[in-house]
């Protein structure tokens, strides 16, 4: 096919010209010996809907009426507050998994860890006083149940080995630091100290493994 | 299949890649400037003469893979910059089922960052551009489809035209080269203008491709008498062609030439490797501009950008600034916003429209006769509403015009020049709604 008035040669079965959108003339190529290279029906698919921005738009106008009614009502913000903090962390643990497909298992426990901490540190302060019970048993206790989910992750997914060492010396190295903040304040730090060592020992049985590839991971992760 | 084995034996003896890769020098920008609508991919396509087999293209795919730890790779994030992790999974033989150039799966996803698309007669690979160039992924292209034909049951004798996938990969292959051309003592880069640019109505999530297939002997005999080469030709033209969809701009339009900077520092890698110059004309104040004054005012421009001298001072600011204590220690991120910022506000203002010439791809005439033409297809930038890519093969060139609008505007300014100039043109689009 042919169309004359851009002149130029078409797809055999083109009915117009995608230029000029002039009806295609039967007529000989100029170009001898070319083929259409066909395309494929494609389905136009609009954007899928910014979840993230219709969440946080959801939880801003949230926040502010609970902001507005603990003021109306109790004339502070301590229960707005805790409506506040509950909503990022409902969308890392809850919405995120759901509309974001192809999460890392891994990257998920520690995203969630640092949400229920947070959550954990906000009750034991406005519900029991002190920041005491959070850093002492639960953070720590948070830290153990991941550890022990990572641990069963190795044996299930082998292929993820490095990832999960990763993640073990993350979750250790806060462990550790959590031992170091209750031994200064005089708390029990038993929790913190199996919580890190559930982790640096299966890190460490990792590392004995396969050390090659943990040390290349963790140069890459940390190049500069 | 026992020379397989051995092929892959031999493929990851002496000296063994990496299990990770920096990002090179010209590929940081790639993962902070991808969008949700620019995905920062590119196309490059055979069309053969008969329909492709997936099962075949499939095991060409694991034959080679062992020999491109490079290409195998996906996108991770690292504290400080994004990094490239060697993958083990090779699937990425993929039905072509979406429009050109579609988004890649990085980051999470065990997959490579490219994939191989097969419809019908038409075999090629899109690639997140942070793996390799054009110059390589030609190199790639070549390799898996000399090695499909093999598996099919052709011989074909490797004259140097791909990589042969019974050596070993090679040290330099994976080198970043931009710092080993780093000069203290280069000149400092030129401020330089913005460019007009071409407005037209996006869709999001929309692409179309136009080609142009054009005898490359119509093309030669219209630069002879000009004297110009064959990518100064069509730099001239599409010039042209955007000058005359809005003959009352005054403001200069530029156009960026992507080059491969192997032919002129002579390094083989086959990472990221070429650098762009921007070439333009300015449309007089009074009066309206012709053809060949175009022609005048672009004259050289491309030879005088490509030469080694001019190259160093975009090396100088691109290796200088990646090599900043303030750049290199910024947790990424922070560095990830900062640099999309920049990318999007001046980057990308700096020209109108992309035009790279691959050149003619050599290959053997044992490979060549299975071969109808190549397809070059640009991702296209978000500012951009339009791309272009040139690529030879044989006697004929295809010129692609890419973009997230459904106008031929410019591609048809551009064809009806050629043909009135003599040059017989044969125009393919994948918008099958525009020849239906
Ligand atoms: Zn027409």
């Amino acid at each position: 096919m042919r169309c004359e008035k851009c002149k130029v040669d078409l797809g055999e079965e083109y009915k117009r010209c995608p230029l000029c959108a002039s009806p295609a003339e039967r007529s000989e190529p100029v170009i001898k010996g070319q083929r259409t290279a066909e395309y494929p029906d494609v389905v136009y698919k609009k954007n899928p809907p910014w979840y993230f921005g219709i969440y946080t738009a959801a939880a801003l106008a949230l926040s502010a009426i609970a902001v507005a009614a603990d003021c109306a009502v109790n004339k502070n913000i301590s229960n707005a507050a805790w409506v506040v903090l509950s909503l990022p962390c409902l969308w890392a643990l809850v919405f995120r998994p759901i509309f974001i497909k192809k999460l890392y298992f891994g990257s998920y426990i520690i995203r969630d860890i640092i949400c229920l901490s947070l959550i954990m540190l906000w009750y034991s302060k406005s519900r029991l006083g002190y920041f005491g019970p959070a850093i002492r048993f639960g953070i720590p206790l948070l830290h153990l149940a991941a550890a022990l989910v990572i641990v069963a992750g190795i044996f299930a997914f082998p292929k993820r080995r490095v990832n999960a060492a990763e993640h073990l010396m993350v979750l250790g190295s806060s462990s550790f630091l959590l031992l170091i903040i209750n031994m200064a304040n005089g708390y029990g730090t038993h929790w913190c100290a199996a919580a890190a060592a559930v982790c640096f020992s299966a890190a460490a049985v990792l590392a004995r493994v396969m050390s090659k590839e943990i040390c290349d991971k963790l140069a890459a992760r940390f190049n500069v | 299949m026992a020379d397989l084995t051995a092929l892959r034996g031999r493929a990851n003896g002496g000296y063994v890649a990496p299990r990770w890769f920096r990002l090179d020098n010209a590929a940081t920008i790639y993962p902070a400037a991808r969008t949700r609508t620019y995905a920062c991919t590119f196309r490059m396509a055979f069309v053969m003469k008969d329909e492709v087999d997936a099962d075949i293209l499939r095991q060409a795919v694991d034959d080679i893979a062992p020999r491109f730890p490079s290409f195998f790779v996906q996108l991770r994030p690292g504290l400080f910059w994004y990094f490239l992790e060697r993958v083990s999974d090779t699937r990425a033989v993929v039905e072509e089922s979406e429009y050109p150039c579609h988004r890649v799966t990085l980051v999470e996803t065990d997959k490579p960052a490219f994939r191989v698309i097969y419809y019908k007669r038409r075999l090629g690979i899109e690639m997140f551009h942070s793996i390799a160039d054009g110059g390589a992924a030609l190199l790639f292209l070549k390799t898996l489809v000399s090695r499909y034909l093999v598996l099919k049951g052709h011989v074909i004798p490797n004259s140097g035209d791909f990589i042969d996938i019974g050596e070993k990969p090679k040290r330099y292959e994976h080198k970043d080269v931009f710092p080993k051309l780093y000069k203290k003592d280069a000149p400092p880069l030129q401020k330089e203008e913005s460019s007009y640019q071409y407005k037209v109505k996006t869709i999001p999530n929309y692409f179309q491709a136009v080609h142009g297939i054009i005898p490359v002997k119509d093309i030669k005999e219209c630069c002879k008498p000009l004297g110009l080469t064959i990518t100064e030709y069509f730099a001239a033209v599409l010039l042209y062609s955007i000058y005359l969809d809005n003959p009352e701009n005054k403001k200069v339009i530029k156009l960026s030439v992507p080059m491969s900077l192997r032919p002129i520092f002579g390094f083989k890698t086959l990472r990221n490797f070429s650098l762009f110059t921007n070439i333009g004309f300015t449309p007089p104040k009074n009066g309206v501009s012709t053809f060949e004054e175009i022609v005048e005012s672009i004259r050289g421009k491309i030879k005088e950008g490509a030469s080694a001298e001019a190259l160093l001072a975009p090396i100088k600011r691109n290796v200088g600034s990646a090599g900043n204590p303030a750049v290199r220690f910024l947790p990424n991120v922070i560095k990830r916003p900062l640099l999309k910022t920049a990318y999007h506000l001046v980057g990308q203002r700096k020209f109108a429209c992309c035009m790279s010439n691959l050149g003619i791809c050599s290959m053997p005439p044992e490979m060549s006769e299975h071969i109808d033409r190549i397809e070059v297809l640009l991702g296209g930038a978000p500012h951009e509403t339009l791309a272009c890519a040139i690529g030879g093969f044989g006697d004929t060139l295809t010129i692609t015009f890419t973009g997230s609008s459904k106008k031929f505007d410019i591609p048809r300014n551009f064809f009806t020049f050629l043909t009135s100039s003599g040059i017989r043109v044969r125009v393919e689009t994948s918008n099958k709604e525009a020849c239906s």
